[in-house]
């Protein structure tokens, strides 16, 4: 079995195949992860099929790591998370320099009319919590939380920190980003 | 409501609720999941398909990879 952070034998006369166990695994896993991640990304694309899209590249990726025998440390979900977020910024960083994502051929090549106006207020959005929050640990649990839609346990897998710390750093976010402007100027000194 | 008058976190999650309704409501059923993993299944093919991305799963990369980190403001400048 070979586990994420370890090497293992991709060969792909031994990885093509899938035992019945790991490919009702594979199966159980992935209807958790595709209703959760499309809605996750059309949240912040506001693009519903380029949403789909990041779905399945993430299941492919998903797919891959079951063929190898990866053994997740880590619920699928969590890596599933990293891998769409990768793909996310692979997507904007290519369409913004004019690349085409995904290899499309130029009649299919997605149109970047209503996507990128909306990457670009996401990101903007984001970056208002994450000064407001000022606190790393804090934003990126705020972000886990609130983009991502993860659960407490989730987010402590990954940030490998306790439910307990989860919930103390989401509850001490919350408060900083909901914090208005006419707020913090109406704090006494 | 002016920018001033909401918070950060509820200008984020009123463009998130925006983004909620584009989501087609319904399930899948049960020919839609074969139908989605034979997909993956011939896109996932180690014969055919491109090396499989291998995220690091750590909480340090997570930190490391933000959205707005190696991607400049102008990188997002869309069009004109």
């Amino acid at each position: 079995m070979r586990h994420l952070a370890d090497g293992g034998d991709d060969s792909p006369e031994l990885s093509r195949k899938l035992s019945k166990e790991r490919e009702a695994a594979l199966k159980e896993a992935l209807s958790s992860v595709v209703p959760r991640l499309i809605s996750s990304v059309t949240r912040v694309t506001h693009d519903y099929h380029l949403a789909e899209d990041i779905t399945q590249e993430v299941c492919i990726a998903v797919f891959q790591e079951f063929r190898k025998g990866t053994k997740f440390n880590k619920p699928v979900i969590v890596f599933a998370t990293a891998v769409a977020r990768n793909k996310l910024r692979d997507y904007w960083r290519k369409s913004s320099s004019g690349e085409r994502p995904y290899d499309e051929p130029p009649e299919h090549a997605r149109q970047f009319s209503s996507s990128p106006v909306a990457g670009l207020e996401y990101l903007e959005l984001l970056e208002s919590v994450k000064a407001a929050i000022a606190n790393e640990r804090q934003a990126a649990v705020w972000e886990l939380t609130h983009i991502w839609g993860l659960m407490g346990l989730e987010i402590a897998e990954l940030l490998e920190i306790s439910s307990a710390t989860v919930s103390r750093e989401l509850a001490a976010a919350e408060k900083k980003a909901k914090l208005c402007q006419d707020d913090e100027e109406a704090e006494p000194a | 409501m002016s920018d001033r008058q909401s918070s950060p976190h509820e200008r984020m999650l009123a463009y998130l609720r925006a983004g909620d309704r584009l989501v087609p409501g319904g399930t899948r059923t049960a020919q839609d999941w074969d139908s989605l993993y034979r997909v993956i299944a011939e896109a996932a093919d180690p014969l055919c398909a491109e090396p499989p991305e291998t995220p690091d799963l750590s909480s340090e990369a997570w930190y490391q990879n933000a959205l707005d980190t190696g991607m400049e403001r102008s990188v997002v400048r869309w069009g004109k």
